[in-house]
C-alpha cells in the first residue's frame, strides 16, 4: 500500500490554481524529490499532505486514512517558516515534540544536537536564522515516522550544514517510511533521490525514478530540470 | 491530548502571570502593613502601584488571550501547533480553559489583594461583618442564596468562556483575507456585536409593544406575577445563561470551521 496517495486533487485560492488535478502514489522506503520552480504547487501540495489546508477537490490518504490527527501522529513535517516557539529552551522543544510524539528519539535527537554543537540550555530567540532551521530539522528528523514531508529544508542553511542535513536524511533511512523533499535547489540533492517528482503551475508534469529518467533522457535530473522549466 | 496541550498552554502564560501576582499580592501586603503602622503617604504610594498592577493584570489578561491564540494558531507557531496530532477540538478547548481558569484565578487574586489592602485600612472583623449582614438582610433564604451564588458563579465563567470565545472566532474569521488581517478581526468584531445589540434592541422592542397591548399585557403580566422575587431572578438569570451558552456555541462552531476548513496560515 502507498503510505502518500494522492487522487485528482484540485486547489484554488480566491481565482488562483495552485494545484490542478494532480494524482501521485509515493511507497514506503523512498526518498522522493518534490520539484518544481517557485509558485508550481509544492508547498500547497505538502500541506494538504499535513492536513494543514483542505483540497478544494479530490482527496489525498496518508497509509490509507485521510489526514486528521491519527496522520498527523506518522507524518513528520518541515515546513519553510521557523514554527519554534521563541520563549522556549531548546530543551523545552524536545521535550515539547516527546510528549506529543510516541515516535519521537530522544537518543536520535541528543546525538544531532551534540553533533552541531547546539547547547540545548538555550532560548530559541537567542539562536541564530540558521541554528534555529537546524533545531527544527532535527526534531523533525528525530521521529521515528512513517513519512517526512519536508519543504526546502536546505534553503536557508551553510554548505556544511546542508551536506550534514543530507547525510542526517541518509542516515535515518528505513525501510518502511519516505521522505519527500521539496526544493529548486537540485543540484544539492540529486546524489540522495531515489524519485522524481516535477509540479509545473500546479500539475504534475514527471513522476519517475532517477535511474529511469537519467537512462531515457540521457542527463542529469538537474540538467533535464533546466530543459522542462527553462524561462 | 487536552491535557497536554493545556500542560504548554499554563506554562507560556505562567511565567508572564505568576510574578505579576505575587507582584500585587506582595505589594498589597507592604501597603496594609503601611497601613497598619498609620504611615499615611507610604501606604497611599503601596495602593496606588497596587491599583496600577491591577489595571496591568486586566489588560495584560485581554492581551495575552488574543496574542496567545493568534501566535501560537494563526501564525508562524500555527505549523506546529496545527499539525500536532491532536483534534481541532482539543486545541480550540485547551487555550479556551486555560485563558478562562486565568481570567477567574485574576479576578481572585485582584480581589484576595483588594481585601487585603482594605482589610488593614477598615479592620478584617469590620469586613467580615458587612459580609454577614449583606447574607442576613438578602431577601432570599440560605437555600436560596447557595443557589444564588452558585448561579452567579457560573454566569462569571460561561461570560469569560462567551467573550474569548467572541475573540477566537474574529480573529479566526481574519483568515478569509490575505493581507490586513488584524482589521478583518476587528472588523469581524463590530459586525458581530452590532448585530447583536440590533437583535436586543428588536427583542426589547417587541418586547414593550407586547405590554402596550391590553390583552398581551395581561398575559405578560400574570405569567410574572406567577413567580416569587426568587423565581423571577431565576427566570432572569436562565434566560441569561440560556442566551450566552448559544452564543458560545456560535462563536466556537465559526472558530472550529475556520480552523479545520479554512486554515489559511502564511
Amino acid at each position: 500500500m502507498p503510505i502518500l496517495k494522492c487522487s485528482s486533487l484540485h486547489k484554488v485560492y480566491g481565482h488562483t490554481v495552485a494545484l490542478r488535478n494532480a494524482d501521485l502514489e509515493i511507497e514506503p522506503g523512498r526518498i522522493v524529490g518534490l520539484l518544481g520552480p517557485n509558485g508550481s504547487g509544492k508547498s500547497t501540495l505538502i500541506k494538504i499532505c499535513t492536513g494543514l489546508l483542505t483540497p478544494s477537490s479530490g482527496f489525498v490518504q496518508i497509509g490509507g486514512s485521510n489526514p486528521g490527527p491519527e496522520t498527523k501522529g506518522i507524518v513528520s513535517y518541515l515546513p519553510e517558516n521557523s514554527y519554534l516557539n521563541s520563549w522556549m529552551k531548546v530543551s523545552h522543544m524536545i521535550s515539547f515534540f516527546k510528549d506529543f510524539y510516541s515516535d519521537f528519539n530522544m537518543a536520535k535527537a541528543t546525538e544531532m544536537l551534540s553533533n552541531l554543537n547546539i547547547n540545548t540550555n538555550s532560548t530559541i530567540k537567542s539562536l541564530s536564522k540558521g541554528t534555529k532551521e537546524k533545531v527544527q530539522l532535527i526534531l523533525v528528523m528525530a521521529r521515528d515516522a512513517k513519512l517526512y514531508l519536508l519543504d526546502e529544508p536546505i534553503g536557508g542553511v551553510d554548505p556544511a550544514a546542508r551536506d550534514y542535513i543530507l547525510n542526517t536524511i541518509i542516515k535515518n533511512y528505513n525501510p518502511e517510511a519516505s521522505v519527500v523533499i521539496s526544493t529548486h535547489l537540485i543540484y544539492d540533492i540529486e546524489q540522495v533521490l531515489d524519485d522524481v517528482i516535477f509540479l509545473k503551475n500546479g500539475e504534475v508534469a514527471l513522476s519517475s525514478s532517477v535511474d529511469d529518467l537519467r537512462e531515457q533522457r540521457g542527463m542529469s535530473v538537474d540538467a533535464y530540470f533546466r530543459e522542462v522549466f527553462k524561462c | 491530548m487536552l491535557g497536554k496541550l493545556m500542560k504548554y498552554e499554563f506554562m507560556a502564560l505562567g511565567r508572564i502571570f505568576l510574578p505579576l501576582f505575587a507582584a500585587l499580592i506582595i505589594m498589597s501586603l507592604v501597603s496594609s502593613l503601611f497601613g497598619y503602622l498609620q504611615l499615611t503617604i507610604p501606604t497611599g504610594l503601596g495602593i496606588f502601584v497596587a491599583v496600577v498592577l491591577i489595571i496591568g493584570i486586566a489588560v495584560i489578561s485581554f492581551i495575552i488571550t488574543i496574542q496567545r491564540f493568534w501566535t501560537n494558531l494563526l501564525s508562524n507557531e500555527g505549523y506546529l501547533t496545527m499539525t500536532l496530532p491532536a483534534s481541532v477540538d482539543s486545541i480550540i478547548l485547551s487555550k479556551l480553559f486555560v485563558s478562562a481558569i486565568l481570567f477567574i484565578v485574576s479576578g481572585i487574586v485582584v480581589m484576595g489583594s483588594i481585601l487585603i489592602m482594605g482589610g488593614a485600612w477598615m479592620g478584617f472583623g469590620s469586613i467580615l461583618d458587612m459580609f454577614i449582614r449583606a447574607f442576613e438582610n438578602a431577601p432570599f433564604n440560605s437555600y436560596q442564596m447557595v443557589i444564588f451564588l452558585l448561579q452567579s458563579l457560573a454566569s462569571v465563567i460561561l461570560g469569560s468562556f462567551s467573550f474569548i470565545l467572541l475573540m477566537y472566532a474574529c480573529m479566526s474569521l481574519s483568515m478569509l483575507v490575505n493581507k490586513n488581517r488584524w482589521l478583518m478581526a476587528f472588523g469581524s468584531y463590530i459586525a458581530i456585536t452590532t448585530i447583536l445589540q440590533v437583535v436586543a434592541v428588536l427583542i426589547a422592542t417587541i418586547i414593550a409593544a407586547l405590554g402596550f397591548h391590553d390583552r398581551l399585557d395581561g398575559v405578560l403580566n400574570s405569567f410574572l406575577m406567577n413567580f416569587s422575587l426568587f423565581g423571577q431572578f431565576q427566570f432572569l438569570s436562565w434566560s441569561v445563561v440560556g442566551v450566552t451558552l448559544v452564543l458560545c456555541v456560535v462563536y466556537y462552531l465559526i472558530t472550529r470551521h475556520m480552523l479545520s476548513k479554512r486554515l489559511n496560515l502564511q
